[in-house]
């Protein structure tokens, strides 16, 4: 049997567990609260507020989007693990394909996420005037940075038998991932050791460059970026991800 | 022999769970793998179906290597107190498994089997333990399995679970399934198991039939067989035993 008939029922299988949680419908709520919010801050910032609600509302779906995948995915993680149904998978399929079911699983309730958030922002920007044909864009940045997370999470899952752990670090990770462009480019020119400089230019290289796949400073003013630049954070993320999924299945295929 | 263990040796770190445990089981035999808690019974299963890797010895599946393939094709697996995915109902995760192998038995006959076709379309979260077990039964038969692997699968459930669990055995047994089994639980096993191998702090000391545990050990049941094989007395505290406490 091809591998592909044996991955997309655990991909499926893994989306409805997924969909299917409390934490998942706790978090949507939770995400159109801070969407509804951003709707009010719109509201006090006068002569701004369509600016404001697009910034507000990009940044409430990624926070929302952000803390729904981690918490979610660890949580499935582990309690495949520590349930021992972990055990019955494998006897089915290779730990390559449950590592892939799995991620893949969540970047498809990252996408079911995104709609469901989307259309309600859509609703609230086209109530209030500020709907933008271009807030695709958006949804389309935040799912690229939701994938790369989700990645991340299967390596700290992998690699780390506390749950919390693997939480920790996959935030920890995310903001590095933020800053760490910003931190390289202020290195240069305000850091005096040369060691120090090297070391953070090296990050750069190795930790997501999250910065380069946020688009909400383009998308206040309603522009988006040329076909070509989305074209290649889309090449950078398949190719970060793949990094990632082959580096958490190799500690996943190691730990015992 | 269609499995052949050699020399297994497998360690937690410097604690040995399996020291050159070493037996063969045949073709659709009944092998039940007896212990105390903490035996090792749990790691030589899980060895068994590659979950762990020894660090010793071999595991021959039809005078082969055993390999992951042969697993994922061959052997049906239900792990010891096992937690399913509780938000879908037991004819979903079934299916999705089902269609993740080369099945030819559908869903409802194995839900028929262990006695859920009642609550199929129930979500596993309202199941009990003993439902929760035969839904792990199910699992491990889905997709017609040569041998079955079954840790402590009577662990949880009624004197009418256990029964109906090992009549369902015995049926797919005389359809020519192999059944390697461990457990803690000492009634039934005694007419149930073609052979038993008896392990006891990573050793095995004992396989062979019932009725030659007995006759070694001059006990009148298995359990008191058991004890003494193990070197415990009757109370459970180490004995005198036969030489081979370490």
């Amino acid at each position: 049997m091809g591998m592909k008939n044996k991955f997309i029922p655990f991909v499926l299988l893994n989306f409805f567990e997924g969909v299917r949680e409390k934490i998942f419908w706790g978090v949507v709520f939770f995400s159109l609260f801070l969407l509804g919010l951003s709707f009010f801050l719109s509201m006090l910032s006068v002569g701004e507020s369509a600016r404001v609600l697009r910034g507000a509302g990009l940044s409430a779906m990624e926070l929302g989007g952000i803390v729904l995948l981690v918490f979610s995915f660890t949580s499935g993680f582990y309690r495949d693990r520590n349930g021992r149904i972990l055990e019955v998978y494998l006897s089915c399929v290779p730990r390559s394909v449950y590592t892939a079911s799995k991620v893949c699983a969540y970047l498809l309730i990252a996408f079911f996420y995104l709609i469901l958030a989307g259309v309600f922002w859509a609703g609230i920007l086209a109530v209030n005037g500020a709907f933008f044909w271009q807030f695709w864009a958006g949804l389309f940045s935040i799912f690229l940075k939701l994938s790369i997370v989700i990645f991340l999470n299967l390596v700290f899952c992998c690699l780390f038998s506390s749950p919390v752990l693997a939480i920790l670090s996959t935030l920890f990770l995310y903001a590095c991932g933020e800053i760490v462009s910003e931190a390289a480019r202020l290195s240069t020119v305000y850091v005096k050791g040369e060691f120090s400089a090297t070391v953070l230019s090296v990050l750069k290289y190795i930790l997501p460059n999250l910065d380069k796949l946020d688009l909400k400073s383009q998308l206040l003013y309603a522009q988006v970026p040329a076909a070509g630049y989305l074209g290649l954070i889309s090449l950078y993320t398949l190719l970060y991800c793949l990094f990632l999924w082959s580096l958490g299945t190799w500690i996943f295929a190691k730990k015992k | 022999m269609i499995i052949d263990i050699k020399q297994l040796g497998k360690n937690f770190g410097k604690f040995k769970a399996l020291e050159a445990v070493e037996f063969g089981i045949d073709k659709g035999e009944i092998f039940g793998i007896l212990g105390l808690n903490g035996a090792g019974k749990t790691t030589l299963i899980r060895c068994l179906v590659r979950f762990l890797r020894p660090e010793k010895g071999g595991i021959y599946f039809n005078g082969n290597t055993l390999t992951d393939n042969d697993i994922h094709r061959y052997f049906g697996y239900l792990p010891e107190d096992f937690q399913p995915p509780l938000n879908l109902t037991a004819f979903e995760f079934l299916d999705f498994l089902r269609s993740s192998q080369r099945s030819t038995i559908s869903v409802e006959s194995c839900l028929e089997w262990v006695g859920l076709s009642q609550d199929r379309k129930k979500r596993i979260h309202a199941y009990s333990r003993g439902m929760i077990q035969r839904l792990g039964l199910a699992l491990a038969l889905i997709k017609g399995p040569q041998v079955l692997v079954l840790d402590e699968p009577i662990l949880g459930l009624d004197l009418a679970g256990q029964r109906q669990i090992f009549s369902l055995l015995k049926a797919l047994n005389q359809q020519g399934k192999t059944i390697i089994l461990s457990t803690h639980i000492f009634p039934h096993i005694e007419n149930f198991c073609h052979r038993v191998g008896i392990i006891h702090k990573g050793t095995l000391r004992f396989t062979g039939k019932v009725g030659e545990l007995l006759s070694r050990q001059k006990a009148g049941s298995l359990e008191e067989a058991f004890l003494k094989e193990a070197g415990l007395s009757s109370d459970g505290r180490n004995g005198g035993g036969d030489g081979h406490e370490e």
